[in-house]
C-alpha cells in the first residue's frame, strides 16, 4: 500500500504546478496578524539585539521575527511619539533613535529604553520653502545631518538638541544639493554632493569643496562633460564604480552613469538592464550594496539588481502574485540587510525579505516553459563544458548554460535509422535517462520503447540503438560499473549490461528499475518498485543482498524506492518512503522515518555534496541529513527554497558543487555551502515581558541587573527570541525559571513563557536555544526576576521576630526570678527586722520580767525599776513593730500617708518636749513613689532625726523640710538647738543614717556647730 | 597582667587567626565583601552560611586582635619609643615583606601550570585588577604588589599595627585626654574605612580601645556585674543572623540598607567580642590545659601570612575538579579552610624544625 501511494503521488507531483523565477520573498503585511501597523512601510532598522525597527505610516514599531510591538511614549515623557507616517529611522547615540515624520516635518528623538521621546526643534537660518523635501543622514563619525531640498544642510546639534546651519560644508554659491544626492567616501574621507549645477566633492582633511570650477587636484569625475548639470544621485560602490544618475531637461528621463574609479572612463555595459523593464513613470533613488557586494538601486516604480552570471541588471517586476517569488510595489522605500544577511524591503505593500541565499543567486529556483527550457524533466547531466543536459519526455535532450538559459545541442543533427518505425522515432525525443562515458565522452540518453542515443558533442555524431535485450521498454536509467560495463535497467525490470558493445540481460525483476547505483566496492545497487532493494555482483549478476519489507528486523519501511547514495562511510542510504541506512557489511537496516525527524515519509530524491552532506527532497520539500550528528535540517521559502516539491525526478552534483534538482518544468539548484552554513543562533533575546498581561518596557527592565516586582506582581509571560531571521523556524529553546524549574522546559514552537503565581523569592529565567544541527547559542541569556516578598515574610523579620521573642523570654525571665528574689528578700529582712527589733527586745523583757519575778518580794524599787524597763522595752518593740508593719503594709506606699506618718510622729516627739515645729511640704513631693524598702529606710531617717533634735538639741523650733530639686528628694531636719561637734559624735545613730541613705543610692549630710543648731540634709535621686 | 589573662590573650589571637580561614574561604559570587554588601544571590544554606560566617558572625576578629594589640602594647609603653619602634620593625614590617613575597611567589608558581593557573585567574585575588602573569609585570608591578597591595591582602592588618604604634604616644594622648572626641573620630574612621596613605582607619577605633582599657586598669579578667552571657550571645548571633538575613533580602539599591547592615554589623561585633571574651573562660581554661593546643596556637603567625592566597587558590581548584557534586561549594567552604589550616600548621611545624633561625626572623620572633 505504502508503495501504491508512493507511486500515485510521484505521478501527482510530476504534473503539479511550478513557479516563475525570481527570488523567494516573504512578505509580511497587516493582514498576518502579526501586528503590522500599516502596509505602507518607509523605514527600517536593525538595532545592535537584532530587532527591526519599523516606520510605518501608523508610527513606530519593533519586529522580533513573530510580532510588531507598537512603541507609544512613557509617562515620564512629556512629548508624544509621532504616530503618523514615520519617514526615516536613523540610530543615535547610546541606542537612541532619531524619529522623522517630513509629512509633519517633525524630527525627534526617542529612547527604546525609558520610552520618552524628545522632539528636535528645526532651527534654520532662513526660511524653508513648504515644497522643500527633508532627509536625515549619518556620516562615518556619528554626526547627523539633514538635506533640505532647495534650502542645503542643517547639522544635530547633540548637546543643543536642535538642528541648526553650522555644517561645515562650503557649497558654491547658488548650488543647491540634491534631496538624496549624498555619499560619504569613508577611506578617502570626502564627501560626495549631486547637486543642481553638478558634483561637489567636500574633502575633510583640508576642509575644502571641489568642484568643476574649483578642482585643485584635476579629478576626472569633476570635469567629466558627460555628467549631466543637474545631478540627483551619487554612490560609489564596492568596485569603486562611480555612480550618477540626474534628470536632463532635454529629453525628461532619468540619465543613469557609471564611471570607473578614475571618473573618466563611462562603463556603458555596466549599466545593461538597468533601464530595461519598467515601463511607468520610474524614479531611481537610492543604491544599495550588500556585504557580499550585491547591487541594488531602487526607488519609486523600480527595483533592480545587478546579476553578476548574466553581468546585467535584472529588473524585479512588480506583481500581485502570491506564489512566494513576486515582489508588488510601487515605492520601495528602503532596503536593509540584516544580520543574517537576508534583504528587506520597505514598500508601500508591506515588507518583503528575501533569504541570503536567494538574494545572492546561490539558490536559484527556475520553472521552464516550453519556450524557455526542459519541461518534463526525467534526468540532468552535466558536461565538461558546463553545459546541463536534461532528458525531456517532450523534447528530447535539451540544453542549457550554466544560467539555465538554453543553448542549442547536436543531439538530432543526425536523425534516427530511417528504417525505425514512428513509434521508435519519437521514442528518440522521450528521454528518460542520461549518461555520460567519461572514457569516450559519449553521452547516452535512455529514450522511450527501449531505444538508446548515444552522441558523441565533440565529433557531433549520434548514433541510435534499439536492442533487443530491452524489450522496448522505456530505460529508466543509465549507470556504468568500475570496469566500465554500461547497466540500463527499464521500467519493464529488466536490467541489461553492455559491454564489448554487445547487450546482455542480466536479470529481470518484472517491476520498474528507478535506479542503478554502483558503490565505492563495484557493487550494482538496484532500487525498484515493489521488489526492494537489490545488490548485484556486477561480474555474474549474482545477487548479493536482498532488502524488503519482510527482512525481519532489517525490514524495509517500503518495497519501493526511488534512489540511493553511499555515504562517506560506506552506509548505502536507500529512499523507500523513509529513509534508510543499510551497513551492507552486517546487513543492518535502520530505518529513519517521519517520527525521527525527517520532515516526511514519501523520500524521492538523494543527493550526496562534496563534504558528505545528504540533501534529500520528500514530498514536504528539501531537508538535508548530517551525518555527524544524524540531524535532518529542512529548507524552505525563508532559505531561499521554493520549488523543491516540484523537483522530485531528478538529481545531479555539478563539478563546482551544485546540487541540482528536478522535475515536471522545475529546476532547484543551490549552492549547498550556502545552506549548510552551520553558525551559531545568536544569544536569546528577552522580547516583551508581561506582568498579569500587562505589556511592560522590557528594554528599561534588561538596564537592571534584576526586575523587582511585587510580591502581588507575580504572574509573568516572558517573550524571547534568538533574533536570527534566517534559523528562526530551526530553532528549539530551551528555558529554566532557576528556583521552580527543576530542569530544562523545552518551549516547542511558543516564544513565550508563563509562570503564574510565582511565591517570592530571587529567580533566575535562564534560555538558551538551539538550532537544528544542535549547535547551542553562545551564552544562557538570564533574566534575573526578584519578587518581593511582604516584609512579614521575610526571612529577616522571622528571625528579628525569634530574637526579640528571645529578648522579651529572657527579661520576662529575669522580671520573675527578680520579684522571687525580691519576696526572698522581703521575707529575709522582714524576719531580720523581726528577729533583730522584737527578738532581742522580747529577750530583754523576757530577763527583765525573770528578775522583776525573782526580786518581788526582795526588793520592790528594784522591781519597779525592771517594770519601768519593760514597760519602755514594750513600748520601744510596739513602735519598732509599728514601723515594721506601716512599711510592708502597700497603703502605705503613697506619699501623702508617708508625710501624714512623718508629721503624726514629729508633733508626738516634738510637742512631748515642747517643742515647736515647723513642717514643710512642697505639692510635687506627692508624686514621688517610694518602694517599700526606701519608704522604710527614709522614714527611720527621719526619725533618727527628729528623735535626735528631740532628745539633744535642747531646741526651741525644729523646721522639716520635704522637697523635690532636679528629680532628687530631699528631706531637711533642721534645729536651733545646741548643736554639736559632728566629728566627735557617737556615730551609731549617723551611721545607720549613712547607711539607709546608701541603701538608697542617696546621701546624707550633717552640718551642726555648738551653739548654732544641727541641719541634717538627706537627697535621695529618683527614677521619675 | 595575670597568668590567666595572658593564657587568653594567646587563645582569641590563635581563634581569631584562625577563624580568617572561614573568613576568607567564602566563595559567594561577590568576591570583595565589606560589612554592607548586599549578595545578588539568591538564598540558600550555603550562600547564607558562607555569608554568616564570613560577614555576620565571624566579623569580631580584627576588631579583637586590634584590641588585643593596643591593650598589650599599652602595657609596655614605658619602654622608650625608639626602642620599640625598632623592635616592632623587626616583628612586624619584616615579616609583612617576606610574607608578602611569598604571596607574589606562591602566585607566579600557580601561574606555571595551566590547571592552577585557571585557579589563580578564578580566584582574582590581585588587588590591582591584573590578571596578567606575574612574569609579565615588571618591577614596578611587582614593588607596587609587594608593598602596597600585596596579594596576600591580609597583611594589611601588621602593616597597620606597625603604623599604630608609630602613632601610639599621639594615640594615647588622645584616648587619655579627649576619650569622647577620639573615640567618636575612630568610630567614624572605621565605618568610613578611611585611608589616608598607609594610616587605615579601619582598627585604629579598636586599637585605641584596648590602650584606653589598659589605661583605665579596667578588670579584663573579671567578669562585670552587668554583662549577661544570655544576652551577649543572643545579640552576637541573633544579630549577625538577622544582618545575614537582610543582606539577601533588603534591596540593595535602597540608600538606607547600607546604614541598617552597618549599625547591625556594629551590634554584633561589640556583642560578640563580649561574648566571647567573657563567655569562654572555661573553653579558655580547657584549651590551654592542653599541650597540641598550645602547640598548635605557636604557629598563629604562619596561618595568619600563608593562609591568603593560598585558600582562594585552593578553593577555586576544588570547584574545577568537584564542580559536578552536589553542594561542592558548601562542601568546598567547609573543607577547604580546614585543609588550609592543618596545612598551614604543618608547614609552620616543619618550617621551623627546619629552618628555625629563617623562621624566627619571618614570624618576627613569634610562636618560639
Amino acid at each position: 500500500m505504502r508503495s501504491l501511494y508512493i507511486l500515485l503521488l510521484l505521478l501527482f507531483l510530476h504534473t503539479s504546478a511550478a513557479a516563475q523565477q525570481g527570488f523567494a520573498f516573504i512578505h509580511i503585511t497587516t493582514d498576518d496578524g502579526m501586528g503590522l501597523a500599516s502596509n505602507l512601510v518607509t523605514s527600517l532598522y536593525q538595532d545592535e539585539k537584532g530587532f527591526i525597527w519599523v516606520g510605518t505610516g501608523n508610527g513606530l514599531q519593533r519586529f522580533d521575527g513573530s510580532k510588531f510591538i507598537e512603541m507609544s511614549t512613557s509617562k515620564a515623557g512629556k512629548d508624544n511619539l509621532i504616530h503618523s507616517r514615520l519617514s526615516q529611522i536613523i540610530p543615535a547615540d547610546s541606542g537612541k533613535l532619531i524619529l522623522t515624520s517630513f509629512v509633519l516635518r517633525k524630527v525627534g528623538l526617542f529612547d527604546p529604553a525609558t520610552f520618552i521621546y524628545k522632539p528636535i526643534p528645526i532651527k534654520p537660518s532662513h526660511q524653508i520653502s513648504p515644497r522643500s523635501e527633508y532627509r536625515i543622514w549619518k556620516d562615518s563619525k556619528g554626526e547627523i545631518y539633514l538635506t533640505v531640498q532647495d534650502y542645503g544642510i542643517l547639522h544635530y546639534n547633540k548637546k543643543e538638541n536642535v538642528f541648526v546651519e553650522d555644517n561645515p560644508f562650503p557649497f558654491p554659491e547658488h548650488w543647491s544639493i540634491s534631496i538624496n544626492g549624498v555619499y560619504e567616501n569613508v577611506p578617502k574621507q570626502q564627501y560626495w554632493f549631486a547637486c543642481d549645477s553638478g558634483l561637489c566633492i567636500y574633502d575633510r582633511r583640508s576642509k575644502q569643496m571641489w568642484y568643476k570650477d574649483k578642482n585643485p587636484y584635476d579629478l576626472a569625475i569633476l570635469k567629466n562633460n558627460r555628467i549631466p548639470k543637474k545631478l540627483t544621485e551619487v554612490y560609489i560602490d564596492q568596485q569603486k564604480r562611480i555612480w550618477l544618475f540626474g534628470w536632463p531637461l532635454a529629453n525628461g528621463e532619468q540619465i543613469k552613469l557609471c564611471f570607473d574609479s578614475s571618473g573618466s572612463n563611462l562603463l556603458p555595459k555596466d549599466t545593461i538592464g538597468l533601464n530595461y523593464g519598467p515601463k511607468d513613470y520610474t524614479d531611481y533613488k537610492f543604491f544599495y550594496e550588500t556585504k557580499q557586494g550585491e547591487f541594488w538601486v531602487y526607488g519609486f516604480n523600480v527595483l533592480v539588481n545587478y546579476d553578476k552570471n548574466s553581468r546585467r541588471f535584472h529588473y524585479n517586476v512588480s506583481s500581485t502574485g502570491n506564489d512566494n517569488t513576486t515582489i508588488d510595489y510601487e515605492s520601495i522605500f528602503q532596503l536593509l540587510e540584516d544580520k543574517d544577511g537576508n534583504i528587506w524591503m520597505a514598500t508601500n505593500h508591506g515588507i518583503y525579505y528575501t533569504a541570503t541565499g536567494s538574494a545572492n543567486a546561490s539558490i536559484i529556483n527556475e520553472t521552464f516553459t516550453d519556450t524557455s527550457g526542459p519541461t518534463a524533466i526525467n534526468d540532468i547531466l552535466e558536461l565538461p563544458n558546463g553545459q546541463l543536459l536534461f532528458a525531456s519526455w517532450h523534447f528530447g535532450v535539451t540544453t542549457t548554460n550554466k544560467s539555465l538559459h538554453l543553448t542549442k545541442n547536436n543531439f538530432y543533427r543526425q536523425p534516427p535509422p530511417n528504417d525505425w518505425s514512428p513509434v521508435l522515432k519519437a521514442s528518440t525525443r522521450q528521454t528518460l535517462s542520461l549518461y555520460r562515458r567519461p572514457e569516450t565522452g559519449d553521452v547516452w540518453v535512455g529514450c522511450n520503447t527501449g531505444v538508446i542515443l548515444i552522441h558523441n558533442p565533440d565529433t557531433k555524431t549520434t548514433k541510435y540503438l534499439h536492442p533487443p535485450e530491452l524489450n522496448n521498454s522505456p530505460i529508466q536509467y543509465i549507470n556504468q560499473d568500475k570496469k566500465g560495463r554500461m547497466w540500463l535497467s527499464t521500467k519493464a525490470g529488466r536490467l541489461v549490461k553492455w559491454n564489448d558493445n554487445k547487450f546482455t540481460l542480466v536479470h529481470d525483476i518484472g517491476t520498474t528499475i528507478y535506479k542503478i547505483f554502483v558503490d565505492r566496492q563495484g557493487w550494482l545497487w538496484i532500487a525498484t518498485r515493489e521488489r526492494g532493494l537489490y545488490a548485484i555482483d556486477p561480474e555474474d549478476g549474482k545477487v548479493l543482498q536482498h532488502y524488503s519489507e519482510n527482512g525481519g528486523k532489517n525490514s524495509l519501511y517500503s518495497n519501493t524506492g526511488t534512489d540511493i547514495e553511499q555515504l562517506q562511510d560506506n552506509t548505502i542510504v536507500f529512499g523507500a518512503g523513509a529513509l534508510h541506512f543499510i551497513n551492507k557489511d552486517t546487513r543492518t537496516v535502520t530505518v529513519f522515518k517521519y517520527e525521527d525527524g525527517l520532515p516526511s515519509n514519501t523520500v524521492l530524491r538523494l543527493r550526496i555534496d562534496k563534504k558528505g552532506f545528504l540533501w534529500i527532497i520528500t514530498t514536504s520539500g528539501l531537508c538535508r541529513y548530517n551525518p555527524n550528528n544524524k540531524r535532518i535540517t529542512p529548507y524552505a521559502r525563508k532559505d531561499g527554497v521554493v520549488l523543491a516539491e516540484q523537483t522530485i525526478v531528478a538529481d545531479y552534483l555539478t563539478t563546482n558543487g551544485y546540487i541540482i534538482f528536478g522535475g515536471s518544468n522545475s529546476i532547484l539548484m543551490f549552492n549547498p555551502e550556502i545552506l549548510s552554513i552551520t553558525q551559531k543562533p545568536p544569544d536569546v533575546t528577552i522580547t516583551d515581558f508581561k506582568i498579569f498581561n500587562q505589556y511592560v518596557p522590557v528594554d528599561s527592565l534588561m538596564r537592571n541587573s534584576s526586575i523587582k516586582l511585587n510580591y502581588d506582581q507575580n504572574s509573568l509571560s516572558i517573550y524571547f527570541a534568538s533574533l536570527s531571521y534566517r534559523q528562526r523556524d530551526k530553532l528549539t529553546y530551551y528555558y529554566k525559571m532557576v528556583g521552580i524549574d527543576k530542569s530544562w522546559v523545552k518551549a516547542d514552537r511558543l516564544y513565550f513563557a508563563n509562570y503564574s503565581l510565582l511565591p517570592p523569592g530571587k529567580y533566575i529565567f535562564q534560555i538558551y536555544c538551539e538550532n537544528i544541527e544542535g549547535w547551542r547559542s553562545d551564552k544562557i541569556t538570564e533574566l534575573a526576576i526578584d519578587i518581593k516578598p511582604q516584609f512579614w515574610r521575610t526571612w529577616w523579620f522571622l528571625s528579628l521576630m525569634i530574637f526579640l521573642a528571645a529578648w522579651i523570654i529572657y527579661e520576662v525571665h529575669e522580671l520573675r526570678v527578680n520579684k522571687l528574689l525580691a519576696v526572698e528578700a522581703l521575707r529575709s529582712r522582714v524576719a531580720r527586722d523581726l528577729h533583730d527589733d522584737m527578738g532581742s527586745t522580747l529577750s530583754t523583757i523576757s530577763i527583765l520580767s525573770s528578775m522583776a519575778k525573782s526580786k518581788i518580794n526582795e526588793d520592790a524599787l528594784k522591781t519597779n525599776e525592771y517594770l519601768v524597763k519593760i514597760s519602755e522595752y514594750s513600748e520601744r518593740m510596739m513602735d519598732a513593730m509599728d514601723d515594721i508593719v506601716w512599711s510592708i503594709k502597700p497603703s502605705n506606699d503613697s506619699m501623702q500617708k508617708v508625710t501624714a506618718r512623718m508629721r503624726e510622729f514629729a508633733t508626738n516627739v516634738l510637742e512631748a518636749k515642747e517643742i515647736d515645729f515647723e513642717f514643710v511640704i512642697t505639692e510635687d513631693v506627692y508624686d514621688v513613689k517610694l518602694n517599700m524598702e526606701a519608704r522604710r529606710d527614709f522614714f527611720l531617717i527621719f526619725k533618727e532625726a527628729v528623735n535626735n533634735a528631740a532628745k539633744y538639741s535642747k531646741a526651741n523650733k525644729v523646721l522639716i523640710q520635704l522637697t523635690l530639686q532636679n528629680k532628687k528628694l530631699v528631706l531637711v531636719v533642721k534645729d536651733d538647738g545646741c548643736g554639736f561637734d559632728v566629728d566627735e559624735a557617737d556615730g551609731n545613730g549617723l551611721g545607720n543614717m549613712k547607711k539607709r541613705a546608701d541603701n538608697m543610692n542617696g546621701d546624707v549630710t550633717i552640718k551642726s556647730f555648738i551653739g548654732k543648731g544641727t541641719t541634717v540634709r538627706l537627697v535621695i535621686p529618683l527614677l521619675l | 597582667m595575670n597568668r590567666f589573662l595572658s593564657q587568653k590573650f594567646r587563645f582569641y589571637s590563635f581563634v581569631s587567626i584562625a577563624l580568617l580561614v572561614y573568613v576568607h574561604g567564602y566563595n559567594l559570587q561577590e568576591t570583595y565583601l565589606t560589612p554592607f554588601s548586599s549578595v545578588k544571590e539568591t538564598l540558600t544554606i550555603t550562600t547564607f552560611v558562607e555569608y554568616f560566617l564570613a560577614n555576620g558572625a565571624l566579623r569580631f576578629r580584627i576588631p579583637l586582635l586590634f584590641m588585643i594589640s593596643g591593650y598589650i602594647y599599652a602595657l609596655q609603653d614605658n619602654k622608650p619609643y625608639a626602642q620599640r619602634i625598632k623592635k616592632r620593625f623587626i616583628t612586624l614590617i619584616i615579616p609583612f615583606l617576606i610574607w608578602s613575597a611569598v604571596g607574589l611567589a606562591l602566585t607566579w608558581l600557580w601561574q606555571q601550570f595551566p590547571t592552577t593557573a585557571q585557579a589563580v585567574r578564578d580566584a582574582n585575588l590581585d588587588q590591582l585588577g591584573g590578571i596578567r602573569s606575574y612574569s609579565e609585570i615588571g618591577f614596578g608591578g611587582i614593588l607596587k604588589r609587594l608593598i602596597v597591595r600585596p596579594v596576600s591582602f591580609q597583611l594589611w592588618f601588621i602593616r597597620s599595627l606597625f603604623i599604630y604604634n608609630i602613632l601610639y604616644p599621639f594615640i594615647r594622648w588622645a584616648v587619655i585626654k579627649y576619650p569622647t572626641i577620639w573615640f567618636a573620630l575612630t568610630f567614624i574612621f572605621w565605618h568610613t574605612i578611611f585611608s589616608i596613605f598607609f594610616i587605615e582607619g579601619l582598627g585604629l577605633f579598636f586599637f585605641s580601645a584596648g590602650v584606653w582599657v589598659c589605661k583605665r586598669n579596667y578588670p579584663l579578667h573579671k567578669k562585670p556585674s552587668w554583662f549577661s552571657l544570655y544576652l551577649s550571645w543572643l545579640f552576637y548571633i541573633g544579630i549577625s543572623v538577622i544582618k545575614t538575613f537582610m543582606a539577601f533580602e533588603l534591596e540593595p539599591d535602597n540608600p538606607s540598607t547600607p546604614y541598617i547592615l552597618y549599625t547591625l554589623q556594629d551590634i554584633s561585633v561589640f556583642s560578640g567580642i563580649l561574648a566571647i571574651w567573657f563567655g569562654g573562660d572555661k573553653i579558655v581554661k580547657w584549651c590551654m590545659s592542653k599541650s597540641w593546643f598550645v602547640w598548635a596556637s605557636s604557629f598563629s603567625f604562619v596561618i595568619f601570612a600563608l593562609h591568603v592566597p593560598l585558600i582562594q587558590y585552593a578553593t577555586r581548584l576544588a570547584f574545577i575538579y568537584w564542580h559536578n557534586i552536589a553542594n561542592y561549594r558548601l562542601l568546598t567552604y567547609m573543607t577547604v579552610p580546614v585543609i588550609i589550616l592543618f596545612f598551614c600548621i604543618v608547614f609552620g611545624a616543619l618550617f621551623r624544625a627546619l629552618f628555625p633561625k629563617v623562621y624566627s626572623v619571618s614570624t618576627g620572633g613569634r610562636g618560639f
